[in-house]
């Protein structure tokens, strides 16, 4: 009798450590942080609220709750720049270790797994590896099926196993000890977007449930560069760059078509790249872009547009963002979905006299006296719904224009035509875009081009562009790259 | 859209770290004519015509003439067709990346495959770019690569 009492009060004492167990199962979030250095000591013990205790007991539940395994989520936060952007970041893991002691005893777990991996060269190192990488994206908005996960209202991204197979209530410190990989950024793509540099990737610790959750939502995976999975199977896209995954084209109006202007090509200086991902077959199923304003010589507004040519029976969604110089989440009223059919005419910079101004005035990065104002910056990313053959999309560098507010114009690269049906340039027969001494109102240069100062002719401060020019373009290849220095505005925005 | 293929590519040896070199005739097929701003066949013909002659000594372009049809274009399309079986003939692995960088080592093109096959990439480079590197590497590191100059 007084046996089965024993066991019958054992069960009812293991059910309800079972459900306390269960019940402490939410995610949250660490105090500790991967720093800039691209190095985080975790304290597993030390959630990042405060007023939260964790015990030992309650991270062997989140082990038990994930198959024996300790589900780390990193929320990527890499500085948007070159083929990192805010839609796709990603670094790569060194080494991680996670250490736990049990009394006088250290014991020291060192496999570790991600979804994604990728072949780097580390700094320093004489060959390539394999590392495990983690992708995200910024300013995203993650929905947790658990209301007092961390993961709510948040923007963690990949997931990183540990297997531990010891069980941890009698720990008594939990140590995640991870470094990054300090890629050789110096060769571009790949290296160059796995590397780290904004730092403070927050850290949580997961529920099964949001494991799964951020698993299945592969944020950043799609515009991310030479990505395999974790059995090391090619994934995703082959990417051509244009003009490359680390530069720009920069493409500069005069806004005053028909009208000749004064050759200082700065009303409006935009850069720009694009990226053409396509899968196995060779068929393109994804464009993305970025680019920043850079300079705006103008008192007219200007709607700036990215057109590319596609066959009429394309189908797909687009996506565009504005953000504030710097920041990583888009402005207000942005991310913008659109649907596309046939060609894409995306306007990725809207009204810009009102978003692009230095003080009270219109004119920006154009004078000498100005200090540079950076600009804003753009995305876009568009998702085909069937594949479509290289050959039968526009070729490089499409077909970049403005839409001038006051004349009603719009002003393309030379060859190219009107699309507006809004625009004034059909109706008054206005459809070639060459002045008449046969120079164009839009020109598009490599992103070591630097814009004149406001009313100052190109040609004066590019001496050698009229050699260029005079042998259609046999001689003085180079000759952006022998400037006037006084006449012209260095804006250096690769820094931005 | 594209230009016809038309010119062999020229190969170089060429000999960067631990990089193995390996050298294939037939690799690559190379095309660099016409602009980047899609110059028709015709502008390309017309550009035989004679230069046009300066109004003045000033370098203003406001005083100037341009060439007539001359397009503008501070970048050149090229085209680029690898075999990659050719390629990776040596090579062990089991993954294999294809990366095509200018002399500024910024990345025109990266493919990871498993599968070996004839790719055929275009880029659009600045006309005062006069060579790319084409680089393929696999899953196991050293002394496991091939790097070829590919000149303009």
């Amino acid at each position: 009798m007084n046996r089965r009492y024993s066991h019958a009060l054992f069960i009812v004492l293991l059910m309800t450590v079972c459900a306390s167990v269960k019940a402490q199962v939410v995610s949250f979030g660490f105090a500790d942080t991967i720093k800039s250095n691209g190095r985080g000591l975790i304290n597993l013990l030390k959630p990042a609220d405060q007023s939260r205790v964790i015990t030992a007991a309650q991270l062997e539940a989140f082990r038990q709750n994930n198959e024996g395994a300790l589900v780390f989520a990193v929320d990527v936060n890499e500085a948007a720049s070159g083929s990192e952007k805010a839609e796709t970041q990603g670094v790569a893991i060194d080494s991680l270790t996670l250490r736990v002691t049990f009394g006088s005893e250290i014991v020291e777990y060192t496999e570790y797994a991600t979804q994604t991996q990728s072949i780097l060269l580390k700094a320093g190192a004489p060959a390539r590896s394999v590392y495990a990488t983690l992708l995200g994206e910024a300013g995203s908005n993650r929905v947790s099926v658990d209301a007092e996960s961390v993961i709510n209202n948040s923007s963690f991204d990949a997931t990183l196993r540990v297997p531990v197979d010891r069980d941890l209530i009698q720990a008594s410190s939990i140590i995640l000890d991870i470094r990054l990989l300090q890629t050789d950024t110096t060769l571009g793509d790949p290296e160059a977007f796995y590397d780290f540099s904004n730092g403070f990737e927050s850290v949580a610790l997961l529920s099964a449930a949001d494991a799964a959750y951020l698993d299945e939502l592969q944020a950043g995976h799609a515009g991310a560069p030479l990505v395999l999975l974790d059995d090391g199977a090619p994934s995703g896209l082959s990417w051509l760059y244009y003009p490359s995954a680390q530069s720009y084209f920069l493409v500069s109006y005069e806004d005053l078509f028909p009208q000749r202007g004064d050759y200082d090509f700065n009303d409006l200086v935009v850069a720009y790249q694009v990226a053409v991902g396509v899968g196995e077959s060779g068929a393109v199923r994804r464009i993305q872009g970025t680019g920043f304003l850079l300079a705006r010589g103008a008192a007219y507004n200007h709607d700036w547009h990215l057109r590319i040519p596609l066959p009429d029976h394309a189908s797909g969604r687009a996506s565009l963002s504005l953000f504030a110089p710097g920041a990583e989440t888009p402005l207000p009223g942005y991310p913008r979905n659109v649907e596309v059919a046939g060609d894409i005419d995306l306007t990725l910079a809207e009204s810009i006299l009102n978003i692009f101004f230095d003080g009270g005035s219109t004119y920006v990065n154009t004078f000498a006296e100005q200090a540079v104002v950076p600009g804003p910056r753009f995305e876009f990313a568009v998702d085909l719904d069937s594949p479509i053959a290289r050959n039968a999309i526009g070729a490089a560098p499409f077909d970049p224009y403005i839409y001038v507010y006051e004349t009603g114009y719009e002003v393309h690269l030379v060859d190219q035509k009107p699309v507006l049906s809004y625009s004034s340039n059909s109706a008054n027969g206005h459809t070639e875009f060459r002045d008449a001494q046969g120079f164009p109102f839009a020109m598009l240069f490599p992103d070591d081009w630097q814009p004149p100062l406001a009313a100052i002719d190109i040609g004066l401060a590019y001496p050698n562009f009229l050699d260029f020019i005079q042998s259609r373009g046999a001689t003085a290849m180079d000759w952006y790259r022998q400037p006037q220095a006084e006449r012209i505005k260095q804006i250096g925005f690769k820094q931005w | 859209m594209y230009p016809e293929w038309c010119a062999l590519s020229r190969y170089s040896k060429v000999s960067q770290g631990s990089l193995r070199v390996v050298m294939a005739a037939s690799v690559l097929l190379l095309t660099a004519c016409g602009g980047g701003g899609g110059e028709s066949g015709a502008a390309a013909t017309r550009h035989a015509e004679a230069p046009t002659e300066l109004s003045t000594n000033s370098r203003a372009l406001a005083d100037h003439q341009a060439p007539a049809a001359f397009g503008f274009d501070n970048f050149r399309q090229v085209s680029l067709q690898v075999d990659l079986a050719e390629l990776t003939r040596d090579l062990v692995g089991s993954v294999f990346v294809v990366k095509v960088s200018d002399s500024q080592l910024n990345t025109l093109y990266l493919s990871g495959f498993a599968l070996r096959d004839q790719v055929a990439i275009e880029f659009s480079v600045p006309r005062a770019e006069h060579r790319l590197w084409l680089e393929v590497y696999s899953d196991v590191g050293q002394q496991n690569s091939v790097l070829q100059e590919i000149s303009l």
